[in-house]
């Protein structure tokens, strides 16, 4: 009898250790979650479903970028949103808090954040993919024309390259970055892009990207040769047996940039734990390396990243597509947002578009 | 030397067909292609290296509930867009009365907004509603069936008023000096005439509602999805190498659709849209 007292708290620790107490963390919450979307959220569900059935947590997808689901939020006017967890980016972050669309995340529910740098995460959003905005250009077409791969932003104006050059949608992060790279080579800066937009419509452009897939589509065609491009996005171009190879300019002082892709929730969340339950398990190691693999995309946790250092994907030349050393990642630009004016920007891009040369 | 003056315009006509035709070449072309593994493959490849039918069969579950959900919402959009539009029609056609040119200019607005701009509206309006306590539509199959058919009303009413335009009232007045009633008329004379308008009306709307993207991007939920939204999506990143063999089937089957109402309406009594014409 003795014997059972002590023993039933034992067996009753023991269960609440046990997997099938595990399953019960939650009791069947579903998380709707907003990220981008096609191949990428099937990434993202095969990987991480068993782990949240296990949880007791049931996830639903929604496509799209941070710009729609910023849209959405701004129609949804403060209602109760039907999306949970939203991607954002750093060109959309600053939106997204002035509209107090954003709930403050329980840190502590995060325990994977250990691993990541502060600069990944704040109260409101946890970086959950990287990648490196530069040019990216296709090798074996350059050298046909007798063109020296492009080292500066401003390169992709060369007249040699007139018709064969794509920059990135302004509606893309990506826009932000090539525009204050060229901005900032004539003397210009986020709070005065004139030079870029200037250089911009001067330059005869084959089209804007706004796609990974019509990106890729075009470089197989030998549409475009040379593209402001995030560079990871070069190594599932030579991937596919694309001879290209990634530059990452120097801008204000820094060789290359970093941008990154974060997760927020939304406000008023019934099921906020089980949306950090999911934050946390996609900022996972594991998880961070088998997205590298998969979609070229940086890590953003120090252990996945010191991992990955050993695995760095070289073009024909052996010149690796991506900066990931950590002291080189440290060093990299990142743009201070804080002084874009969106709104100004977007009309000035439109000026620019309108003045291309035919 | 007759059949020599025409040749130009049977190349004309050729050159003309192949142009329309020549990216469903592409896409087909590219369904077969046998690619590369599925994490690397984003790009069509034409003209394909080989044939296979893999990405046919890999085509996942998820787009077809896509597609089989756009089917079902295209046809309850079709047939409602017909209740609204036919007695719209008949109204705007035959009706005199103040202001019908303002009301004509009211059902053929929704053409004249961006389609983006309907999307943000009709996705503000329910969550508006939801906050006074009314049913939650964005995301929901209801919500969609609203924005479609506003979309969609517009050219049923355009296409059966166009029947009635060409309509000739002598033949009603004749059923009429006969001793038919009005409702006879309606039902043996009016409506077969304007049966070519109608189907054209349904056809449209059906075909606007399948093929929709911008307003749905704003509507869709995680579970009411529709197809050219899960396509729009699946392209936005990485291509996902089974959309080219699910486009051909689609492609096929909207073929297959026009052939069997080719023999069971008549699509040159369809295209012509008029009265006159059965």
């Amino acid at each position: 009898m003795i014997g059972l007292r002590i023993l039933a708290p034992l067996f009753a620790v023991l269960l609440a250790a046990s997997p099938a107490a595990a399953q019960k963390k939650f009791d069947n919450v579903t998380v709707t979650i907003g990220i981008i979307g096609g191949p990428w959220i099937d990434r993202v569900n095969a990987e991480l479903k068993d782990e949240m059935a296990a949880a007791g947590i049931t996830m639903k997808f929604v496509g799209g970028t941070a710009q729609d689901f910023l849209a959405k939020l701004i129609a949804a006017h403060g209602q109760k949103f039907d999306i949970d967890v939203v991607e954002i980016d750093d060109t959309s972050y600053a939106d997204f808090r002035r509209g107090n669309f954003l709930a403050k995340l329980n840190l502590a529910d995060i325990p994977n954040l250990s691993d990541l740098d502060h600069s990944m995460y704040d109260d409101y959003k946890v970086a959950y993919w990287a990648s490196e905005p530069g040019i990216v250009y296709n090798v074996d077409k350059l050298k046909a024309a007798g063109v020296a791969p492009p080292q500066h932003y401003s390169d992709l104006a060369n007249p040699a390259l007139a018709g064969h050059v794509m920059l990135s949608d302004i509606n893309n992060y990506t826009g932000y970055y090539e525009i204050l790279g060229m901005a900032y080579e004539h003397g210009g800066s986020e709070s005065n892009p004139q030079p870029g937009f200037d250089l911009m419509s001067h330059m005869k452009l084959q089209s804007f990207g706004s796609s990974v897939a019509t990106e890729i589509q075009l470089f197989k065609t030998g549409d475009v040769w040379a593209a402001a491009i995030p560079a990871h996005i070069g190594v599932r171009m030579f991937d596919a047996d694309i001879n290209v190879a990634a530059v990452h300019p120097v801008i204000d002082g820094h060789k290359g940039a970093t941008a990154h892709g974060y997760l927020g929730i939304t406000q008023n969340r019934d099921n906020q734990a089980a949306a950090e339950f999911f934050i946390n398990a996609i900022i996972a190691p594991h998880l961070q390396e088998r997205l590298y693999t998969e979609a070229a995309t940086i890590p953003i946790n120090n252990s996945s990243m010191a991992k990955v250092v050993n695995q760095v994907r070289v073009d024909a030349s052996g010149t690796p597509f991506l900066q990931l050393k950590p002291e080189v990642v440290a060093q990299t630009w990142v743009p201070d947002f804080s002084k874009v004016d969106k709104r100004n920007w977007v009309r000035q891009w439109q000026r620019a578009v309108a003045a291309q040369p035919q | 030397m007759r059949r020599w003056r025409a040749l130009p315009g049977y190349a004309w006509v050729g050159f003309v067909v192949a142009f329309i035709y020549a990216p469903i070449l592409v896409v087909i072309g590219a369904s077969v292609d046998p690619g590369y593994r599925i994490s690397t493959r984003s790009y069509l490849v034409f003209p394909p290296t080989g044939f296979s039918l893999r990405w046919y069969a890999s085509i996942p579950s998820s787009f077809w509930q896509s597609l089989w959900f756009s089917l079902e919402l295209a046809a309850i959009v079709a047939a409602a867009a017909l209740l609204i539009g036919l007695p719209a029609a008949f109204g705007l056609v035959r009706g005199r009365f103040p202001g019908r040119f303002a009301v004509d200019a009211l059902f053929r607005a929704p053409l004249q907004i961006p389609v983006i701009v309907t999307g943000v509206a009709f996705l503000q309006s329910f969550y508006f509603i939801a906050s006074l306590g009314g049913p939650a539509l964005q995301g929901s199959l209801a919500g969609l069936f609203l924005g479609h058919l506003f979309l969609a009303t517009p050219y049923t009413i355009g296409s059966i008023a166009a029947s009635l335009q060409r309509f000739n009232p002598r033949l009603e007045e004749a059923a009429l000096t006969l001793g038919a009633s009005r409702l006879r008329v309606m039902w043996r004379v009016t409506l077969p005439m304007v049966m070519p308008g109608i189907y054209g009306g349904l056809l449209y709307a059906f075909l606007v509602s399948f093929t929709e993207v911008t307003i749905s991007v704003f509507l869709a939920g995680t579970s009411t999805k529709p197809f050219p939204v899960m396509i729009f999506e699946s392209v936005t990143s990485d291509m996902e190498p089974s959309v080219p063999a699910l486009s051909t089937i689609v492609f096929l089957g909207s073929m297959l659709l026009i052939y069997a109402m080719q023999r069971l309406v008549g699509m040159e009594a369809l295209l012509r849209s008029g009265g006159n014409s059965t």
